[in-house]
C-alpha cells in the first residue's frame, strides 16, 4: 500500500509519502502514484519523506525517475529526510542534485530554493 | 568458596560482547520482494539484543536489502519458487566487532561470475542524465567489508562483514 497526500500553495506542491518504506517491493507503486499525483503539479514539487524511514536503491531510482519525468517544466525537491534516507542520498552523491529542505513547512516558507551544492 | 559474580543487568550486556555470545541468526525464505521485506524486519528484530546504533542498524538493513533484492531480481529473476538462506553471526573483529553475514541462493550466477562494481552519481553529469539504477552494488561496497563470492554446485554464496561502529547517534564512538 503506497499513498501520497498532496497540498498545493502557489507554485509549490507538497507531496507527503504516507509509507514507512520505499523499497524494492514498493518502488513501482511509488512511481505510479507519483505520476498520477504530479500530473497537474505547479513548478515546484516537494517530496515530503518525513514518514519514510527506509529507502533502498530501488526507491532511490524511483525518486530519480520522478525527478526526470516531471522535468523540465517542474522541479523535484526533497524535504524531511530521516537519517537512514539521507545516508543513501549522501553515499551516492545524489544529495547534490536535489534541493533538500528540513521539513515540508520549511519548504513552504522558502521563497527561493536554497540550493545545496557541495563537492563530491 | 567464592560467590559467583552477579549477572549484569540486561541493559549492560549491550556493550560487552563477551558477555553475550549470540547464537547464529538464520532465516530461510522464499525469493520474493515481500519475503525480503519481512526477512529484513525479522533480521533487525533478531539483532535487537545487540542494541545497535541507529546508524549501524540502518547500514545493516540497507546492505541486506540490496543483496537480497538482487537475488530476487537477478539470480531468480522473479521466480518466487527460489529459496534464500541468510545467516548472521556477531563477533569480535580486530579491535572492534562485526556482523558476519552469509547469503546463499540457488539461482543464476553473476555475469562472468564476478560481483558488480556499482556506481555513484557522476558529478560532471547533468542531473537529468542521472541513471535510475545501478546504485545498489555501490551502496553494498560502500558499507560492507570483505565481500567474497563463491559459486559451488549450483549455489551462490556471498559473504561479507558489517563493522559495527557503535557510536551513539550524534556522538563520536
Amino acid at each position: 500500500m503506497m499513498d501520497v497526500t498532496t497540498r498545493t500553495q502557489g507554485t509549490m506542491m507538497i507531496a507527503s509519502v504516507n509509507a514507512a518504506r520505499i523499497d524494492a517491493a514498493a518502488a513501482v507503486q511509488f512511481r505510479d502514484v507519483m505520476q498520477a499525483a504530479t500530473a497537474d503539479a505547479p513548478s515546484r514539487v516537494v517530496l515530503d519523506l518525513a514518514q519514510v524511514t527506509f529507502l533502498d536503491s530501488s526507491g532511490l531510482g524511483a525518486v530519480i525517475g520522478t525527478m526526470k519525468r516531471i522535468a523540465p517544466d517542474r522541479r523535484l525537491e526533497l524535504a524531511a529526510l530521516n537519517p537512514a534516507v539521507a545516508k543513501v542520498f549522501r553515499l551516492t552523491c545524489l544529495d547534490t542534485i536535489f534541493v533538500i529542505h528540513e521539513s515540508a513547512d520549511a519548504a513552504l516558507a522558502s521563497e527561493v530554493p536554497d540550493g545545496r551544492a557541495h563537492a563530491c | 568458596m567464592r560467590a559467583d559474580p552477579p549477572l549484569p543487568a540486561a541493559g549492560r550486556l549491550a556493550g560487552d560482547w563477551h558477555a553475550m555470545v549470540q547464537p547464529e541468526l538464520r532465516l530461510v525464505f522464499s525469493a520474493s520482494l515481500l519475503s525480503v521485506r519481512a526477512a529484513l524486519g525479522r533480521s533487525l528484530a533478531g539483532l535487537e539484543p545487540l542494541c545497535l546504533s541507529h546508524d549501524d542498524a540502518s547500514s545493516v538493513e540497507l546492505v541486506l536489502a540490496e543483496v537480497l533484492t538482487n537475488i530476487v531480481k537477478h539470480a531468480y529473476r522473479g521466480d518466487p519458487g527460489g529459496v534464500i538462506d541468510l545467516r548472521i553471526r556477531h563477533g569480535p573483529d580486530g579491535t572492534g566487532e562485526a556482523l558476519l553475514c552469509e547469503v546463499r541462493d540457488y539461482g543464476r550466477t553473476f555475469p562472468r561470475s564476478c560481483l558488480p562494481g556499482g556506481q555513484k552519481r557522476d558529478p560532471d553529469a547533468e542531473p537529468i542524465l542521472c541513471p535510475e539504477g545501478g546504485y545498489g552494488w555501490f551502496l553494498i561496497r560502500s558499507l560492507a567489508n570483505d565481500l567474497s563470492y563463491v559459486r559451488t554446485g549450483g549455489c551462490n554464496c556471498l559473504r561479507f562483514r558489517m563493522m559495527l561502529l557503535r557510536c551513539r547517534d550524534g556522538l563520536p564512538a
